[in-house]
């Protein structure tokens, strides 16, 4: 419906307009709370987005993020402690539900061996000292999007168990 | 946090660095002006979205970049000394007729742009039948004709 205001017609519709420039407002908000929300790490690498989970004695930690995305690089780093393995060769495995999750890209440093388990793949590294803190960096690309939640653990110990979600 | 820093960061990158390589570059006058543009814009993409090609990541990247311009158009209007240092400002460089030779040069700008867009604007035909003409911020030259009582040559 044309209105004339004055000399002029034209289609103005004051109430709607209000609307609009209502919802303008409440866009820019949003906007503001999604750029604060990516600042903290809810949508991938973020000042709080990287979290650690460790066993009761404290000689395994496993250090990840919370929040990934799809096929974008992403670590798992596992520190070991002083004496959280003895002998020259350490083995850590991961169970399979998490390996089919993601495409490992690169292991630092690379294993001698990998073995593979009904549910879990294991991984033989060599160690040269023990009794010293060491780590091992799993570089990975998530292949699904969604919940993924995963088990990583020394030889026959207790696992650690984690989750992360990646957004699409 | 990442998306959200690239992004920002490229985007004060990018104004800053045009806002040093003045305004005519930005009126896309020639072809050269043209490709140059999408050269940028190709060298930019990469930067933006690094080896994340996710749909959260380009998501994150576009409000950030939507965010800033919102933000940057709210403080334009409030400071306007704000808007002095991001938009720039006029200048005039013809004044009744004749062109303010100082101007022009300092501003890249020679007799033939002036009258291309005297041409392309109010078809006129030459110098003296321009009253004024302003560089305006955005690159653009725009003209004021001189009324009917004529030109002065």
């Amino acid at each position: 419906m044309i209105h004339r205001i004055g000399d002029l017609e034209i289609e103005e519709d004051l109430d709607a307009q209000r609307h609009h420039w209502i919802a303008e407002r409440v866009g820019w908000t949003l906007i503001a709370l999604v750029i604060v929300a990516a600042v903290l790490g809810l949508f991938g690498p973020g000042l709080l987005n990287r979290v650690s989970v460790a066993n009761a004695d404290a000689r395994l930690r496993l250090e990840y993020s919370h929040f990934g995305r799809y096929r974008a690089p992403t670590t798992l780093r596992l520190h070991l402690g002083p004496n959280a393995t003895s002998g020259a060769k350490v083995w850590v495995w991961v169970d399979r539900n998490f390996i089919e999750g993601v495409e490992m890209q690169n292991i630092t440093p690379p294993p001698d061996s990998a073995e593979l388990g009904a549910d879990r793949v294991t991984y033989v590294f060599r160690i040269s000292d023990a009794s010293r803190p060491a780590a091992i960096t799993f570089y990975l690309e998530p292949e699904r999007v969604g919940a993924l939640s995963g088990r990583i653990g020394l030889e026959s110990k207790p696992p650690l168990h984690f989750e992360q979600f990646f957004y699409p | 946090m990442d998306a959200v820093l690239r992004a920002m960061v490229i985007y004060f990158f990018l104004l800053l660095v045009f806002r040093v390589a003045g305004r005519r570059i930005l009126s896309e006058v020639t072809t050269f002006d043209f490709v140059l543009l999408l050269i940028v814009a190709e060298a930019t993409q990469q930067g933006l979205l690094g080896d994340d090609f996710s749909i959260t990541n380009a998501f994150l990247v576009i409000i950030t970049l939507i965010g800033i311009d919102i933000a940057l158009a709210g403080l334009k209007q409030r400071w306007k000394w704000f808007e002095k240092w991001i938009e720039g400002v006029p200048t005039l460089i013809v004044e009744n007729g004749r062109p303010l030779k100082d101007s022009m040069n300092r501003a890249r700008i020679d007799e033939q742009d002036i009258l291309m867009a005297a041409r392309k604007l109010h078809g006129l035909e030459r110098m003296g039948q321009i009253k004024y003409a302003v560089l305006e911020r955005g690159g653009a030259i725009t003209i004021i004709p001189m009324h009917d009582s004529g030109s002065i040559a």
